[in-house]
């Protein structure tokens, strides 16, 4: 859902993000204006059904609707079902709303995937004491188990029957890719061979236009004084030899008059792009979109193997699970089990954290990220560099995890971090959300006046809070790097 | 007539490395000292000169200095630029740094309007075109002048992919197009180049490693007719290559199947291995398949030393063969993969020790 419209409290200014697209900055050294947007969505979608709140207003499809509507949890609910994400979750990735153990469940839920996760909390219920399980006793653990087993197997042969590798169409776009360059070196190659086949032909076209003028005024000349007419090298008169000079020129003459149209048809005939650049250049949109369909199809084959990956995964568990109770079924195997799947994912969400966090220090902070995730994770948001890192960091991942899980996610809402980084950071942070914007249509950041005019390249658009004199108002401009397109014809 | 090429200076740039923010000024100083020699009539810079719009006094000092310098050696040379993104503040009624540097003598400076210089009694014509103004127009109207024997734009911009939201700039007529903003030298046409950035100030200098930096040199041809200049008809481009920061990207050290001491032992290995060794450089190293608590232990025990070696270190964690970060599976939760038999070696290098004197031919 992209949000289109935020307003701060009830008559406070309006972010109107109708037409913003990329990684787009709200640019303010201080303030409560950031804050008031923050609150409106927040409230907003966390207490639903609330009427006469500030405007938060959302596309989705081809539609808007206000955050908390009707409309808005028609929409919002077949989301959070398909993908076993809490409304809690959902806004922990959407705007950074909730506790840090909301983000790291967020991330495990979407790192899971939403069939383990269901089970996991299926199995959880079970076990707790005050859950369906407690009453169930052994005999409906065992039942659990074997119908977690057969919908594994289940999952596994489904996504197995596919048989859909990665090699081949990886193999495929690779060689396509390189067929484009080769297409596209063409076609430069072709355009500039073109353009100057184009400008040579014009400039023999003067040059002989203007040869057929000098002796066209020279042959007039010659039959205007007939054997009078001087020689042009010794300035005498050509007296007997006037009709061999003039019959000389005007052979001259007609030679250039007939290379002359050999080139003006040559020229005309190069006005028009030539039909093999054509055919090149046709060629290499065909490739284009092969590419393009290619690597749809790889990203589509790449998921599914994630899929069967974990579905195999889940069996192996549960097959060992059932291993392991054999005769003395009981809750402490079956939480084992749980807990294990659950530390596994806690496990890759966190690699996946400190990838990310070294890609934005730099690796600096690889000694420190035991230490650091830990304090965190155990529920500390603290001030200082390290922290605001870690938490853009888990951000990022959060949103990455979200657009891989093809959570329907069309804007997401950074509200701090980029503020609390140090300088030698900001960068390789801007760099990494600008490649988050390719897979996201709108990111909304906080950011400061130094950071938006010292990395302008960086931010797509960029809104300035100004005070006036009627009160606070949002000045729109253009971020970016201007565009240039150089013709060459 | 001949002209030097410089771009993308980003003087003021911090970085993330010891000596780092030395480096732009020294390469700064070093160019100059090299187009003073090679000898040139007019110095184009197509935007970027300051990392941003707010650097101390020293970048601006050392712009002055370095250009006082060059008109010592060669009186008369004028500095044009084109103000780039980095240059321009974002409240068009504040001045920036480009400001104080076209107050210089010999400096002109265009930051928020185009601007056309007439120089030696007006044979040559010299456009700038600010940053600011290509992202405030749709429809720029720019042509040469047609009483000057050469034309000269420059400018800072970023060739779209698309025409739709492209300013056009039809080429015809300009001797030599100076660009400005993509930090690897390209020779778009002929006439039309990026000089690229004199040092590796990107936000992942290794991008980059393989190429070199340096300034470009157009000697600009006698021959009138535009239509057939190029090859023969004396117009020359050269690019000259100047000694930027080295950068060093190692191949994946492979953790996988191993441990720390496994891993110390390759990236020694690895490291043992970069030609010229590692001292100075910037030092980029993947690891793949460690995780982040055998990661620290490297990094106290042994990445902490190299660090204090190198310019600047990057290390970067991947993860383990046949395992993703994504939904993982059981090789993911067993710590299966490969057997991490692959060598560790250098797959990229910086150009940087190409002599002052080696050139390269647009």
């Amino acid at each position: 859902m992209k949000i289109d419209v935020l307003q701060a409290g009830l008559r406070g200014p309006v972010l109107d993000l109708q037409d913003a697209r990329g990684l787009v900055a709200f640019v303010a050294d201080g303030g409560p204006l950031w804050g008031e947007f923050m609150s409106s969505l927040r409230e907003g979608f966390t207490r639903p059904g609330r009427p006469g709140g500030p405007r938060v207003v959302v596309r989705a499809g081809d539609g808007t609707m206000g955050v908390g509507g009707r409309a808005f949890e028609e929409v919002l609910a077949p989301i959070l079902t398909a993908h076993a994400l809490s409304r809690e979750e959902y806004a922990a990735v959407w705007f950074g709303g909730g506790p840090v153990t909301t983000w790291l469940s967020a991330a495990g839920t979407l790192s899971q995937g939403p069939e383990t996760t269901r089970k996991v909390r299926e199995l959880g219920r079970l076990l707790a004491p005050e859950g369906d399980g407690g009453s169930a006793g052994e005999g409906s653990l065992d039942r659990f188990v074997r119908r977690m087993i057969r919908e594994a197997r289940e999952d596994v042969a489904r996504l197995s029957r596919s048989g859909e590798g990665v090699e081949a169409p990886d193999a495929q776009l690779r060689e396509v890719r390189g067929e484009a360059a080769e297409v596209h070196g063409d076609v430069e190659a072709g355009m500039m061979a073109w353009v100057r086949e184009r400008q040579d032909a014009e400039t023999r076209l003067l040059l002989y236009r203007d040869r057929e003028r000098e002796l066209r005024d020279r042959l007039k000349r010659l039959d205007e004084e007939g054997d009078e007419a001087a020689c042009r090298s010794c300035g005498q008169s050509l007296q007997d030899r006037a009709e061999a000079v003039r019959n000389a020129r005007r052979e001259e003459w007609e030679a250039v008059v007939q290379d002359g149209r050999w080139w003006r048809r040559r020229r005309d005939q190069l006005e028009r792009k030539p039909d093999d650049l054509k055919a090149i250049e046709t060629r290499a949109m065909e490739l284009d979109n092969a590419v393009n369909e290619l690597s749809e199809e790889l990203e589509r084959r790449r998921i599914r193997g994630l899929e069967l990956e974990a579905a195999i995964g889940r069996l192996d568990e549960l097959l060992a699970l059932e291993a392991r109770l054999g005769g003395r079924r009981g809750s402490a195997e079956m939480e084992e089990a749980r807990a294990g799947l659950v530390r596994a994912t806690r496990e890759r969400v966190r690699a996946r954290i400190h990838a990310r966090v070294l890609s934005l220090t730099g690796g600096r902070l690889a000694g420190v990220f035991p230490a650091l995730f830990a304090d965190w994770a155990d529920g500390g948001r603290r001030g200082g560099k390290e922290f605001a890192v870690l938490e853009l960091a888990v951000r990022i991942v959060l949103a990455e995890l979200a657009v891989e899980a093809g959570v329907s996610l069309q804007s997401v809402v950074l509200p701090a971090g980029l503020n609390r980084l140090g300088r030698e950071d900001v960068h390789r942070a801007l760099v990494e959300l600008v490649r988050l914007s390719r897979r996201i249509p709108l990111l909304l950041v906080r950011t400061t006046h130094g950071v938006a005019s010292a990395f302008p390249e960086c931010f797509d658009l960029l809104y300035r809070v100004e005070n006036v004199p009627e009160g606070r108002r949002l000045r729109r401009a253009r971020s970016g790097l201007g565009t240039i397109w150089l013709q060459v014809d | 007539m001949k002209l030097a090429h410089i771009s993308d200076l980003h003087l003021g740039y911090g970085g993330a490395g010891a000596g780092r923010a030395r480096d732009v000024l020294r390469i700064f100083e070093t160019a100059l000292a090299r187009i003073a020699e090679i000898g040139v009539e007019l110095v184009v810079v197509s935007g970027d000169v300051f990392d941003h719009p707010d650097v101390t006094a020293t970048p601006i000092a050392t712009f002055g200095r370095a250009v006082s310098t060059l008109r010592e050696r060669l009186p008369g040379v004028v500095v044009a630029v084109a103000a780039g993104a980095r240059d321009t503040p974002l409240d068009a009624d504040r001045d920036g740094p480009l400001t104080v540097v076209g107050s210089m003598e010999a400096v002109e400076v265009a930051s928020n309007t185009v601007r056309r210089l007439s120089l030696r009694d007006g044979e040559v014509s010299v456009t700038l075109v600010p940053h600011r103004v290509v992202m405030g127009s749709r429809a720029l109207d720019l042509s040469p002048d047609p009483d000057a024997q050469w034309n000269v734009l420059v400018m800072h911009a970023a060739l779209a992919s698309g025409r739709s939201h492209a300013v056009r700039i039809p080429l015809d007529g300009w001797d030599y197009v100076a660009l400005g903003s993509n930090h690897t030298h390209t020779a778009v046409t002929e006439r039309a180049c990026y000089a690229g950035s004199l040092e590796r100030v990107g936000a992942d200098p290794w991008a980059e490693a393989a190429t070199a930096k340096g300034f470009i040199t157009a000697r600009l041809g006698m021959d009138r007719t535009r239509s057939v200049r190029g090859r023969g008809s004396g117009h020359e481009v050269t690019f000259w290559p100047v000694e930027a920061r080295a950068a060093v990207s190692l191949a994946p050290v492979e953790a996988t199947g191993g441990g720390t001491a496994t891993v110390t032992r390759r990236l020694s290995e690895a490291l043992g291995g970069v030609p010229g060794g590692i001292d100075g450089k910037l030092l980029r190293i993947p690891v793949r398949g460690l995780s982040a608590d055998d990661l620290a232990v490297l990094d106290h025990e042994v990445l902490a030393r190299v660090r204090r070696r190198v310019a600047e270190l990057r290390i970067d964690a991947l993860p383990g063969q046949g395992t993703s970060h994504g939904r993982g599976g059981k090789a993911a939760r067993r710590g299966h993969g490969a057997s991490g038999a692959g060598v560790p070696g250098l797959v990229a290098s910086a150009p940087g020790a190409v002599p002052l004197g080696g050139r390269v031919q647009a």
